[in-house]
């Protein structure tokens, strides 16, 4: 995974700060040292063979379409460990998401379960509707056989709905 | 003090225990409360996809719930975090605030950064104080020891200001010590962020975690999405971690509930799918 590039141009970089900042969240690849902290605690690291450090190296090296093209940047639980570990402010649990967001946005296909809590939110303002439960005792349970009210989602649904279009598909 | 209650996704449409235990006892404690309403999901599931889109919903979480004036309590961990992102990105964005505020105009909706929000156990810490819960104990979990399990969201990360320490967060594990329990306190991932895009891994994370715990009376959560990795799919994480035996799941407040009195049906143990009888019968109830 180590690349064979040594310096990015100087239109490469811009363009690679420009898409890194399509967001402002501080993320700061060029500050890694690659001391490997983030990824000594990565959840995930032995699982997935995620190693954030390479990742966040392969970012400043201008590999990021190879990022997008592989499975990596969705092999991140988002448990923000590396994110507190990083002694340099890197925030390498932000450049995933980054990863994600653009990729969505360049036309990258978007993973079933997102697709699904996406369009539920759309419909009811959740990330799921109210399911039914079967209870220890073999009984099936509901918000109201549980006497909890009926859900509270958004009341103007259709202007819900259109500023959700609108916010979602940003910088697409 | 009147409180204005969110639950999230998770625990209104799924989680039922937890939203059933987390109203039940706060009317035994006396907290007053009602349900927001007109809310929505604070969007951080859906980050992956567009990070505008979750900043959107968040505001709007937020514009909407700062229109009641009251303080507002989450039991979500991912709800919690969210709105202390999005609401520290915001304060420092005016060009994000503004873009906001013209979406959420289109509903006669305005977010101004005034909203005061709690997690439950922060609530319960905080707000409603340890002697309180103390002296409302009626039956001690002395000789019990359970593993804590506070959830990644609720201490990291640290830099968008998280309600207990990013290292030994000690908030839960108090709140067990409280009635009469021992507590050891466990940092890990429950694995629900990756078990949207890999069941698998997903799952052995849960399981893991599950195996971790083999040795005390059971495991303490206080987010949904611990809830549904290591309680619902208890069975599914256990087989894939290769994990035989009975580890009690349960939220902080079904526990608590029982301790201040309340009856296992009041706390809703009967939809937790882990082996919470194992812990009825050591109680003898």
């Amino acid at each position: 995974m180590w690349a064979d590039v040594t310096v990015l141009s100087e239109k490469a970089s811009v363009e690679l700060v420009r898409r890194l900042n399509y967001f402002p969240s501080n993320v700061n690849v060029f500050a890694c040292l690659q001391c490997g902290k983030c990824t000594s605690g990565c959840t995930v690291m032995v699982l997935m063979e995620n190693f954030p450090h390479k990742v966040v190296d392969m970012v400043r090296l201008g590999l990021v379409p190879e990022l997008l093209k592989s499975d990596v940047i969705w092999a991140c639980t988002q448990c923000q460990k590396c994110r507190d570990a990083c002694p340099q402010k890197v925030n390498p649990s932000e450049v995933f998401i980054v990863l994600r967001n653009i990729s969505i946005i360049g036309g990258g296909s978007v993973p079933d379960t997102y697709t699904s809590m996406l369009s539920k939110v759309l419909e009811y303002g959740f990330i799921q509707d109210a399911i039914e439960i079967v209870g220890s005792d073999g009984l099936t349970y509901d918000r109201l056989k549980l006497g909890l009210s009926q859900l509270n989602g958004p009341k103007d649904m259709d202007t819900f709905q259109a500023n959700c279009m609108d916010a979602f598909q940003r910088g697409a | 003090m009147e409180y204005i209650l969110y639950p999230g996704c998770l625990s209104s449409t799924d989680q039922y225990q937890y939203e059933l235990s987390v109203v039940n006892v706060l009317k035994s404690l006396n907290v007053d409360f009602s349900y927001a309403e007109n809310v929505n999901c604070c969007g951080l599931p859906l980050r992956s996809i567009n990070s505008y889109g979750w900043v959107y919903l968040s505001a709007r979480l937020m514009s909407v719930m700062e229109s009641y004036g009251k303080p507002c309590i989450l039991l979500c961990n991912w709800c919690h975090a969210s709105l202390s992102y999005v609401k520290k990105l915001l304060n420092n964005n005016e060009a994000l605030m503004s873009w906001v505020n013209d979406l959420l105009a289109r509903e006669g909706l305005r977010y101004k950064g005034d909203l005061k929000f709690k997690h439950i156990i922060q609530l319960l810490c905080e707000d409603i104080g340890f002697e309180m819960l103390r002296s409302s104990v009626k039956r001690e979990f002395k000789g019990f020891k359970f593993s804590v399990h506070p959830g990644c969201l609720y201490f990291r990360p640290n830099d968008i200001g998280r309600p207990d320490d990013s290292h030994e967060p000690r908030m839960l594990m108090d709140l067990v010590k409280v009635l009469g329990a021992d507590a050891e306190l466990c940092l890990d991932c429950c694995g629900w962020a990756i078990y949207n895009t890999n069941t698998s891994t997903g799952l052995t994370l849960a399981g893991n975690r599950i195996k971790l715990a083999s040795k005390t009376d059971g495991i303490v959560i206080s987010c949904p999405h611990g809830g549904i990795m290591m309680d619902k799919n208890y069975e599914e994480a256990c087989k894939v971690s290769g994990f035989k035996g009975d580890v009690p799941v349960l939220y902080y407040t079904q526990l608590l509930g029982l301790a201040i009195g309340l009856s296992p049906r009041e706390v809703a143990l009967n939809l937790n799918k882990s082996p919470v009888n194992v812990l009825t019968c050591k109680l003898g109830i």
